[in-house]
């Protein structure tokens, strides 16, 4: 699904260029549950704006199934970008005046679903993880774990074949963090191919297969091709 | 007497710590060095070892820096030094954010500039034009005809008034003329006034040089005397003191100089800055017989002061009956005629009240939009502010100390933007007063009133201080952990709110300029494409006024008339030329005539008859200005010297002879002439393009040769094919031929002369379309300035947005919708504001409504494009927003 082919990345400094990603060679088929893991600093979080196209700037070829992102321009890669990519952030990142309910409806308005399918598929995604009754309630009167959830029913109320999840649990505590990677893994069964970035090596082993960075090299786990679940 | 003595003494060591600081410290550090050194060598001597003698030594004197900071304290003036520290910080933020600081000084000029422009230019018009001792007494009188409630009143009834009156200490007439200058060089024509002997005394003016004039003076035969203004007696007598006694030469007439009025005293039937040269005889002494018709009115002013404890009112009553005792006495002159008593503050400034008045309350909307702005400014800072005060506050600094610190900044702001602002208030009111000279009453003495300056700038300053506090009050409100923090969202929603309210309320007040500018703007176009029924372009007008000698007889002035005539028609470029003894369109002259069908009884009184303009008009003046004939014919030559003719206009036509052809019908002109009307043209706008009152009046023409007496003064017109000013020149060169004592003046394009009419609406119109000009840019700062602030502080949601896949349109439209929403509701609320005040200004508007559809519809259209092309310049940096860098900022 996912193929990377020599990708770099480099920021320009005071001293000359800094490397980020040096010649990123990976395939993640679909289906896949990968967790990238590394030090601080080591360009996880680069990666996964590079696999979900946030980020352009960078060199190398990136095929998304039969899609050269490479080659396309800005406006092709967010048009493929809402076509599979759903995104769950460390810090949830809803935005604080929309309520539950519209927060879960915004990225649909970015795939122009017209009105009432989007009422549809947003009852849906609320009566599938338990928040019909939180609807109404902004972000801020949420525990963390309830605002990743959203964060979560949000990456999927698209439908992605694809969920990047950027440190889902760095914010919660233990308990929490079982419900939001008990979640993906859910998902994952249905055929929802994950890539995680994760520190912990417990909700690591939720899928089968671990990618280490460090100083932007892959130091181990691009060879790994595990089996989808 | 000693801890006197010793305090002086710590003040002065303290002032003089301010200067020579560095040497200051020097001295204190070699001063501490040789108590440590002296410490060091007794503990060395005791048998310790230099490091541990040092050790000891710095023990006992309990720290060098410390030491050195309690005396640099007890040494200076810590709260001037840290004053001064502040001013220095203010100074090297306000350079450091030049954007800022350049638009903050620029609103809060433009503010105080503006405002304190046109509100001392009202306040010299409306509140204090007289410039004369004890003005609340001081009244003008008219006579009020069934016509009009200004008009001028004949000398007959002026001797009867004053006469007559119980209610005024004195009352004195006056009478606006121009006399030709002889004697000094070049013959000139120079205005003057025609005045009663009492008319210095009654306005409380003294010569600075002789007297003024006395009852002797005021009467037939009387020694001719003159006074002259002090520009004439520094100009032609070099400010001789002994000019007194000397004579003048004023029409051919030598008068003796009896004294100097000085330069500053103008009276208000003279516009302009005011001429210099300047000069009054007295009324009394013209022996003309129309000056003593009572049926004749020739422009005279009477101006009365008030006797003591008597006020306008009860003049008003006194005068109502001695008109109507006259009225009585003389029912063919003076039935239905009554006089009116207008304070005199009231009548300069009557004509533009309402413009000025509509003018007030466009620039204080300025001011209230410059202080919003700044308001909205200084918000917007507050909060780019809040964090770093919050760790000033976190490593020390008192809460007192940060807001000194900001009101010491403020106050360099204000001082900026108010010293700015001085200048342009100066600025502006010259401005005002130089580009429309001839807008403002002569008599009114306009310079930047310091009074307004002063309440403007306190306003501004006011504002600046005010909201210049605001982010050390937000640390108070929010704590200080949230502001170190800042993430104080509750706070911010508030904040922008407030922000986004004054630019709504900035929005609204700006449509209500653009929507009062618009309506002056759709007026003067529509007063500008009016015809005023002739063809005013290539024609040119120059007054002439013949010497002395030519004027001796009528047969010896219409000869030379005619001559002149001819000679002017020879010259090459001039396709036809013609003269007029009356008046002359837009030339500000114009006479009524009473007139009668022949045949019909008339009113016993002359002022119910029909009245009408007369032109005494020469050969082919229809055809110099193209007023259409349309039926009929004009003069012939042989007109002027058979039976009296006229030419009558169409309005004149349809008031006496309606559904009836005038061609072949008589006229009775007054009681004793009656003549034949011999053709009909077309009605052409005597004074104004925009129907004002002579514009009522029908129009009637008669042969120039058939004018009454001599008149001392004629005006050329001619049509030319080439650029009609180049003319002027020539036509000198030929009036010198013919008559080497004549005065030519005021060559005028008739263009020019329509133009000059429109002067105060063209004033009101460029005034107030500057304001709103000024306020649309400021209203444009104003929602940029938010829009900016917002999609600062919205970045990170930006990013979230396209992470969520949000196309750059989908930013766009969302940050564009913010601030159309905002555009939209100030739209709303001013259009409401609009519709009820633009009717305030209705009587300055000609040809459109004061609620429009299309000025409203235009006004809406510009004011939300450039409300979007203010949210524009954000909006594209939102649209670049990188989402990596806005997710990871978090």
């Amino acid at each position: 699904m996912i193929r990377l082919a020599n990708v770099e990345k480099t920021y320009e400094s005071g001293a000359g260029n800094t490397w980020v990603l040096r010649r990123i060679n990976l395939d993640i088929r679909e289906g896949e549950f990968v967790t990238v893991m590394g030090p601080s600093g080591a360009g996880k979080s680069t990666l996964m704006g590079i696999i979900g196209m946030l980020d352009g700037d960078w060199r190398g070829e990136y095929f998304l199934d039969d899609h050269a992102v490479h080659r396309l321009d800005n406006r092709r890669r967010v048009e493929l970008h809402k076509q599979y990519i759903g995104f769950v952030f460390q810090q949830y990142h809803l935005i604080d005046n929309l309520t539950v309910a519209e927060n879960l409806d915004l990225p649909l308005t970015y795939r122009d679903v017209r009105r009432p399918e989007r009422q549809a598929l947003v009852a849906d995604i609320l009566d599938r993880f338990q928040m019909v009754g939180k609807k109404d309630l902004y972000p801020s009167q949420l525990s963390g774990g309830q605002q990743q959830l959203v964060a979560v029913a949000r990456a999927v109320i698209g439908k992605p074949k694809l969920i990047l999840a950027d440190e889902p649990t760095g914010s919660l505590h233990s308990s929490q963090g079982k419900m939001i990677m008990d979640t993906l893994k859910n998902l994952n069964d249905q055929g929802t191919t994950i890539v995680q970035v994760t520190h912990n090596e417990a909700w690591a082993a939720y899928g089968p297969r671990v990618i280490q960075l460090a100083d932007g090299w892959i130091v181990d786990g691009q060879a790994k091709a595990g089996a989808p679940c | 007497m000693k801890p006197l003595k010793s305090n002086l003494r710590a003040l002065t060591v303290r002032f003089s710590s301010l200067f020579g600081r560095a040497t200051g410290d020097r001295e204190l550090e070699a001063e501490l060095e040789s108590h440590v050194q002296m410490h060091i060598d007794d503990g060395v001597r005791a048998g310790m070892s230099p490091e541990e003698a040092r050790r000891q030594a710095l023990m006992k004197i309990g720290g060098v820096e410390q030491t050195k900071e309690a005396c640099r304290e007890r040494r200076g003036l810590p709260l001037i030094e840290s004053l001064l520290q502040d001013v220095r910080f203010g100074l090297r933020m306000l350079r450091k954010n030049p954007g800022f600081t350049a638009v903050a000084v620029l609103t809060l000029a433009l503010g105080i500039g503006a405002t304190t422009a046109i509100f001392s230019v009202a306040d010299a018009v409306l509140l204090n034009p007289v410039p004369f001792p004890r003005p609340s007494q001081l009244v003008d009188l008219y006579e009020k005809t069934s016509t009009t409630s200004r008009a001028g009143v004949p000398y007959a009834d002026l001797l009867d008034w004053q006469r007559d009156n119980r209610s005024f200490e004195g009352l004195a007439g006056y009478l606006g003329d121009e006399f030709t200058l002889t004697g000094s060089g070049k013959p000139a024509r120079i205005p003057g006034e025609r005045v009663s002997a009492n008319f210095f005394s009654v306005l409380g003016v003294h010569p600075i040089l002789g007297r003024s004039f006395r009852g002797a003076d005021d009467r037939v035969g009387a020694q001719p005397v003159a006074l002259i203004s002090e520009g004439l007696w520094k100009r032609a007598f070099a400010s001789n003191t002994a000019v007194l006694g000397e004579t003048i030469d004023l029409n051919g007439q030598a008068r003796v100089i009896v004294g100097v009025v000085p330069s500053d005293f103008r009276i208000f039937s003279r516009f302009g800055s005011g001429p210099s040269d300047v000069v009054f005889v007295p009324l009394g002494q013209w022996n003309a017989s129309r000056l003593r018709d009572r049926d004749v009115r020739m422009g005279l002013t009477a101006v009365g002061r008030l006797r003591p404890g008597v006020t306008a009112g009860q003049a008003q009553a006194e005068m109502g009956q001695i008109a109507a005792n006259l009225a009585k006495t003389y029912p063919t002159s003076n039935a239905t005629v009554g006089a009116a008593v207008i304070p005199m503050k009231q009548d300069i400034g009557g004509n533009l009240r309402p413009a000025l008045l509509v003018l007030l309350g466009a620039v204080g909307l300025v001011l209230l939009i410059a202080c919003a702005n700044l308001t909205n400014l200084l918000l917007a800072r507050a909060r780019g502010r809040a964090q770093e005060l919050a760790i000033r506050e976190a490593l020390g600094a008192s809460q007192k100390r940060i807001r000194r610190q900001l009101l010491v900044e403020s106050t360099i702001l204000a001082l900026a933007g108010g010293s700015v602002g001085i200048l342009l208030a100066g600025l502006g009111t010259r401005y005002v007063l130089t580009l429309f000279p001839a807008v403002l009453p002569s008599i009114v003495h306009v310079e930047t009133n310091l009074g307004v300056l002063g309440a403007a700038l306190a306003i501004s300053l006011l504002s600046v201080l005010l909201f210049g506090l605001a982010p050390a009050l937000k640390i108070s409100a929010v704590g200080l952990q949230s502001g170190l923090k800042e993430t104080g969202r509750s706070t911010s929603s508030v904040h922008h709110r407030t922000q986004a309210a004054v630019v709504v309320t900035e929005i609204s007040l700006s449509l209500v300029l653009l929507v009062a500018a618009g309506l002056l703007m759709r007026s003067f176009v529509r007063v500008w494409s009016t015809s005023p029924g002739f063809d005013p372009k290539d024609v040119l007008t120059v007054s002439v006024s013949l010497s002395p000698e030519n004027l001796s007889s009528p047969r010896k002035a219409l000869a030379v008339y005619r001559e002149l005539r001819e000679q002017i028609s020879a010259i090459p470029g001039v396709k036809v030329a013609s003269l007029s003894l009356g008046s002359v369109p837009f030339s500000g002259d114009w006479s009524a005539y009473p007139l009668w069908r022949s045949g019909k009884t008339p009113p016993s009184a002359l002022t119910q008859w029909h009245w009408a303009a007369a032109v005494a008009a020469g050969p082919d003046y229809f055809r110099v200005l193209r007023i259409p004939l349309i039926r009929g014919r004009e003069f012939a030559q042989q007109d002027a010297l058979s039976a009296p003719v006229v030419l009558i206009d169409q309005e004149l036509a349809r008031e006496l002879f309606p559904n009836e052809d005038p061609i072949g019908k008589r006229l009775d002109m007054g009681p004793q002439v009656t003549a034949e009307v011999i053709g009909l043209v077309q009605h052409v706008l005597p004074t104004g393009l925009d129907g004002d009152a002579a514009s009522a009046f029908g129009q009637m023409y008669f042969p120039y040769a058939a004018f009454p007496g001599v008149p001392s003064s004629t005006t050329l017109i001619l049509r030319s094919s080439v650029k009609p000013l180049s003319l002027a020149g020539s036509i000198r060169d030929r009036v010198d031929a013919v008559d080497p004592g004549a005065v030519v003046y005021n060559a005028r394009t008739m263009e020019e002369m329509i133009s000059g009419s429109l002067a105060q609406r063209r004033l009101s119109m460029i005034l107030l379309g500057t304001f709103a000009g000024i306020a649309l840019m400021l209203a444009a700062i104003g929602i940029y300035g938010v829009i900016s602030y917002l999609v600062g502080q919205r970045t990170h949601e930006i990013g979230i947005r396209m992470a969520l896949g949000a196309q750059p349109r989908d930013i766009l439209r969302d940050v564009l919708g913010q601030g159309g929403k905002m555009a939209a509701a100030g739209i709303a609320l001013g259009l409401l504001a609009s519709l009820g005040l633009t009717r305030l200004m209705a009587s300055m508007l000609f040809g459109v409504s004061a609620t429009d559809p299309s000025t409203f519809a235009a006004v809406v259209a510009v004011l939300l494009g450039v409300a979007l092309l203010a949210c524009w310049i954000p909006a594209r940096r939102a649209m670049r927003v990188d989402p990596m860098v806005a997710l990871r900022h978090e």
